[in-house]
């Protein structure tokens, strides 16, 4: 299994898209951080006046001075699904690739266990999502310098909380793409599921139908209400649900994932 | 090198393998002994790749069993000793062939790179540098895919159509490396539509015909059975068929087209373009052939023709 790993990850330092997608996080992150310069700083306001941009406040939003940079990193990354959609989508091309490509019969006829090809793509976008979730934090915590300290930074434990939290759950979310890849051994299906569940559509039309019959309790189980609506701190044994969650899904998806490639011929 | 005959490198027992009930591979016994080329031949979708995929371990039997050197074909001990090439090289196309190497390197535990450029050097991929493999040839990608098979030195080779799509000079040399890699000891399992290429480089043959195994075969065999025959054109073969078998025993008389008659178990050419001139048919053009590999395949794919049995049925014609 750890050669599996060994060759996933040569493939992922290699892999190009890995790159860009990241690239797409960055460019995110600096317009998001641009924008609340403009709105919250003199010099950003005189240049928004310059540029002919004029804003209006929602009722509902929040004020710059509510936010933390653990609050600006989930506003751009997370509450919106732009970093799980990124992530699925860059799942997606990475296992669908071993199918198209045909390279999946090179490891097959090696590798007689399928679990542990399963497990290996599911340990791959495991390390995946930590770099990522890491370095991107990392990189909004130093536009937040760069841009004059436009939010307090946040506490460094509630900082492991939340990004472990996300962790445990953009890598269930993996597993899920992983299976679909599986089934489905086609890219498109695979971007489209990730783009549906990541922005939380699929999840918007069933509490509506569900809560007409008033059984929409389910949610709080899913995994992206415990990503988008996850305690950004711990206070009490019940903010533990959302690795609880992160971790039954990913077991979950792996077993599916695991039959469903035993079950196929290559 | 010794050929070791007496053991085999891949034995299946009754191997099926169906497809929404429909059997692709039906009670299988095949046999390839260690040290063998052995040429797998059969008619598109006769269920030669899905043999070799279930030899591969990359589809699952529906009954039956394979062995492989002795042992199932689940033991991942047995993986190793194999080196497979189905149907298409299976490489990543934007890396390089050298990165497509140390993949697999790396999926089978391998450290030593050195070994990576020995056999990119030996299938001739050495020179390719920076090309990524989408800008491959179809040829050079087979090469490639052999390359592939050939990574952690295995007993056994399984190709399926390797030749495909190369040249007549990559042809040649993978018919070389085949031959070097066959002296050393290695067993190939090779399927290919190029019978005329085949015939040059097996020492056995398998033909398969609607998932069942018509006939194993050696070459020594197979020379024996490539009956010569008689071939004659005539301008009634309505009027000759009878007429031939009336007057000559034990021949069997097979037409080929509606001037072409094939006559096997014949001594005598002269007699018989006697008695059909003595009939005023017409004789074009007559005289004895041998059987190429080609032929007698075509002519083992005739279930009517020689049904079952490895010898030419005599006193019996088809029309």
């Amino acid at each position: 299994m750890f050669n599996l790993l060994r060759m996933d990850l040569y493939r992922l330092k290699r892999s190009r898209s890995v790159y860009i997608c990241f690239a797409v996080l960055l460019v995110i992150s600096i317009l998001c951080f641009w924008l609340v310069w403009m709105e919250s700083t003199p010099q950003g306001l005189t240049f928004a006046a310059k540029i002919g941009i004029s804003e209006t406040l929602q009722g509902d939003s929040l004020p710059v001075e509510a936010y933390d940079s653990l609050l600006m990193f989930r506003e751009i990354a997370m509450d919106g699904g732009a970093y799980s959609a990124i992530l699925g989508v860059l799942v997606t091309l990475f296992v669908c690739l071993d199918f198209q490509s045909g390279f999946l019969k090179n490891i097959m006829s090696l590798h007689r266990h399928r679990w542990k090809y399963v497990i290996s793509k599911v340990m791959t976008a495991g390390i995946l999502s930590f770099f990522y979730l890491t370095l991107h934090y990392v990189f909004c915590v130093l536009l937040n310098v760069l841009f004059g300290h436009l939010v307090p930074f946040t506490d460094f434990r509630n900082i492991l909380f939340y990004l472990a939290n996300a962790w445990g759950n953009t890598t269930a979310f993996s597993a899920l793409i992983i299976t679909v890849c599986f089934f489905t051994r086609s890219i498109a299906a695979g971007v489209l599921t990730s783009l549906l569940l990541a922005s939380g559509i699929v999840q918007s039309l069933i509490y509506a139908f569900t809560s007409l019959f008033h059984i929409e309790g389910w949610q709080n189980y899913t995994l992206y209400y415990n990503l988008v609506f996850a305690p950004s701190s711990y206070v009490k044994i019940g903010d533990l649900r959302g690795f609880v969650v992160g971790l039954v899904f990913l077991i979950l998806y792996t077993v599916i994932s695991t039959v469903s490639l035993t079950r196929q011929d290559i | 090198m010794d050929k070791k005959w007496d053991s085999l490198a891949v034995e299946t027992m009754a191997l099926t393998k169906t497809y929404k009930g429909k059997a692709a591979v039906n009670h299988l016994n095949l046999q390839v002994q260690e040290g063998a080329i052995y040429g797998f031949i059969g008619r598109n979708g006769a269920g030669k790749s899905t043999t070799l995929k279930m030899l591969c371990g990359l589809a699952k039997p529906t009954a039956g069993d394979i062995r492989l050197f002795g042992k199932p074909v689940t033991d991942p001990l047995v993986a190793r000793r194999i080196g497979c090439l189905i149907e298409s090289a299976g490489l990543y196309p934007k890396m390089t062939a050298r990165q497509n190497m140390l993949m697999k390197a790396r999926c089978m535990g391998l450290s030593d790179e050195k070994s990576v450029d020995r056999i990119l050097d030996r299938t001739g991929l050495s020179n390719t540098g920076n090309k990524q493999t989408r800008l491959f040839s179809m040829g050079m990608k087979q090469r490639l895919g052999i390359a592939l098979a050939l990574l952690g030195n295995p007993d056994m080779l399984i190709l399926d159509e390797p030749i495909n799509g190369l040249d007549p000079e990559g042809v040649r040399e993978i018919r070389r490396l085949i031959f070097s890699l066959n002296e050393e000891g290695k067993t190939f399992l090779i399927s290919s539509h190029i019978l005329g290429e085949l015939n040059k480089l097996s020492t056995h043959y398998g033909i398969i015909k609607d998932g069942n195994l018509v006939e194993q075969i050696s070459r020594q065999e197979l020379e024996r059975n490539c009956a010569d025959y008689y071939q004659i054109e005539v301008d009634d073969v309505k009027r000759s068929l009878p007429l031939i078998e009336e007057h000559i025993d034990n021949i069997q008389a097979k037409v080929q087209d509606n001037r072409t008659i094939r006559i096997y178990g014949l001594a005598d050419g002269a007699v018989l373009n006697q008695i059909l001139v003595e009939n005023r048919i017409q004789v074009y053009a007559s005289g004895f052939h041998h059987m190429d590999l080609e032929e007698y395949f075509l002519a083992r794919m005739d279930s009517s023709y020689l049904d079952g049995s490895q010898s030419v049925k005599k006193g019996e014609a088809n029309v």
